[in-house]
């Protein structure tokens, strides 16, 4: 079976989709903007009141790029496609996959990547533009090992997120109406992920509690291996525990939906 | 050997009825009554190769259910089912290779883009050789008129040639199984011609078994020699559509028109009156009747013109549906 042809054709058919909807990346990425923009406001307020050069272990500078590099990786990394997904379950879309040789399961996540392959691009760019001019002013010290690793945690990151976000979704076989269900479960994921602030505003028990959750590995893991707050020896154990979460929600992605196909009612028609 | 064997098949499905209003919305928040729906009661049929069948059944009556079940898109409650030497919903790749489902009603077309991609992304997907694929789009696209429109995005396509494209892909890996369900709904009557041309002669050129489910009973008369009707998720009839009628003992209509108005009590002794406007009146009676009927009212009448007819087949289809409910 030619399934690599397959994967190619549903791989280009998703950049194509990601170009024919290109002012809605722009937009996106304006809106990523804002919050960076109200972050800044609130940490250079916080940090001039406070009489402190470092809080929650992080300098002013540092806490900056945090927000800066976490706003762009979450927004990389977004799902956007539950809609879609509960949108199939709810109004039989599925049907069209089920009654062909394919798996709507490789299906998504091809195409997911696919819609991503762009975004993956210009964000390198603006992650380009970043790094270059935060070690210019010695906030970062570049290493190349890091470079790669942070390069190779991303699409883990990619990965883990929507193998999460395919668990979620199967609980559109059980809930009719869901669009506030996601907007909840993605904000409070995105936090949990240290997409907002570093985890460290959360203090120790939680950081600690958090460490054996999938989320941080997701956006925290990845800027900090880039940043250089995670150590070095850190930084492979971190790499082989998102390889873990991974293989962990692969397994039960498939089996959430294995038992949610059972009572897919193919409604409609 | 038997294409389809199905026996017994039953599916019900549990849903909530809620009554109007805000009172009732919040008493359901707390407690739902679930009832049971048998939308299919052990139904029993088999298909032999290259049939077409068309299926008919009034809204609700199971037909798409049925359909689903024999896709392997749902699971039945109960009963058996074979298809192409498959059970259908253990959805087997080498069996989702033999068939396609077109949907009237459904898009399996991707929305953004060209038909031409899904269609290729349907090669892909059934693994169609290179020339194959090349020679099919060619032919089905000629057929059905469409080869201009094969780069223009679906949603931009008219109805009537958005389904033309959704039977290219669906045939693109030429199956010898095609479910069709209402696949000339809302089209105008050139289209509906047309595809009902064209499901003929893929029926007749690669000997492909047609399922077919439609409310337009020309779809069914010009495509089908058999039909199946159900309704209430029971089986009715099984045979012949032309031979419908026979079920309700020989009826015969006749057209009347005369040259200046009748009463309606007038016509009453000689049958059923379908229809009178007093130039005009259609009757309904027994064959038997018709020598003797018709010599009085040529006799009796200022008529101008007459017909005798079969009664539709329509009409012998509602009486079948009606009779099924009164029981």
């Amino acid at each position: 079976m030619n399934r690599r042809r397959l994967y190619s054709a549903v791989f280009s058919m998703g950049v194509q989709h990601s170009m024919e909807y290109r002012f809605h990346f722009f937009l996106s990425l304006l809106g990523a903007a804002f919050p960076i923009l109200v972050q800044y406001f609130i940490w250079t307020a916080v940090y001039r009141n406070s009489g402190q050069t470092a809080l929650f272990s992080y300098s002013y500078g540092q806490i900056i790029l945090y927000t800066i590099l976490a706003g762009l990786v979450s927004k990389l990394i977004a799902t956007q496609f539950e809609h879609q997904i509960a949108d199939d379950i709810k109004n039989g879309g599925l049907n069209k996959y089920l009654i062909k040789p394919v798996s709507y399961f490789s299906y998504r996540l091809i195409s997911f990547f696919g819609q991503k392959a762009i975004y993956y691009g210009i964000t390198a760019l603006l992650l380009a533009g970043i790094i270059w001019f935060a070690s210019a002013g010695d906030l970062l010290e570049l290493q190349a090992v890091r470079l790669i690793l942070f390069a190779i945690t991303l699409w883990g990151a990619l990965l883990l997120n929507f193998l999460i976000a395919y668990c979620i979704c199967a609980s559109a076989f059980y809930l009719h109406e869901i669009s506030y269900f996601f907007l909840i479960t993605s904000l409070l994921i995105n936090i949990l992920s240290g997409g907002m602030f570093p985890l460290e505003i959360f203090g120790e028990t939680v950081v600690k509690g958090l460490q054996y959750t999938p989320f941080p590995y997701t956006i925290y893991f990845p800027v900090n291996v880039l940043s250089g707050k995670t150590q070095a020896a850190a930084m492979y154990q971190g790499l082989l525990i998102q390889c873990g979460w991974i293989l962990l929600f692969l397994w039960l992605s498939r089996l959430t939906w294995r038992i949610a196909m059972k009572k897919y009612s193919a409604v409609g028609g | 050997m038997d294409f389809i064997r199905v026996r017994e098949l039953h599916k019900s499905f549990v849903y909530y009825r809620k009554e109007a209003g805000l009172r009732n919305s919040l008493k359901n928040l707390f407690a739902r009554k679930s009832l049971l729906r048998e939308a299919v009661k052990s139904v029993s049929f088999d298909i032999g190769p290259g049939e077409c069948v068309g299926f008919l059944g009034p809204n609700g009556a199971g037909k798409t259910t049925t359909l689903k079940m024999l896709s392997g898109i749902l699971y039945p409650t109960s009963g058996e089912a074979n298809v192409l030497g498959y059970v259908p919903w253990e959805r087997k790749n080498e069996f989702k290779r033999l068939f396609s489902i077109v949907m009237g009603q459904k898009n399996q077309l991707w929305w953004d883009l060209p038909a031409s991609e899904s269609i290729y992304l349907n090669k892909c997907i059934y693994d169609v050789d290179d020339d194959l694929y090349r020679r099919n789009l060619a032919e089905l696209s000629e057929m059905l008129d469409v080869q201009d429109l094969l780069n223009v995005q679906v949603r931009r396509l008219s109805l009537g040639e958005r389904m033309k494209m959704e039977l290219i892909a669906a045939l693109i890996h030429q199956p010898r199984l095609l479910y069709l369900d209402e696949p000339t709904i809302g089209l105008d009557f050139p289209s509906q011609k047309k595809v009902r041309e064209f499901l003929k002669y893929y029926n007749e050129q690669f000997g492909a078994t047609i399922l077919l489910t439609s409310h337009y009973m020309k779809d069914v008369e010009d495509l089908c020699k058999r039909t199946i009707i159900i309704n209430q998720g029971s089986l009715l009839y099984d045979g012949d559509l032309h031979k419908i009628n026979d079920l309700f003992g020989e009826q015969k209509i006749i057209r009347l028109q005369f040259s200046e108005p009748v009463a309606e009590q007038m016509l009453a002794k000689f049958g059923k009156i379908v229809s009178t406007d007093g130039y005009n009146a259609v009757l309904e009676l027994p064959k038997y009747r018709l020598k003797e009927v018709s010599r009085v009212v040529l006799d009796s009448f200022p008529i101008v013109d007459w017909t005798i007819e079969d009664v539709p087949i329509e009409e012998g289809i509602s009486m079948l549906y009606r009779k099924e409910s009164a029981v």
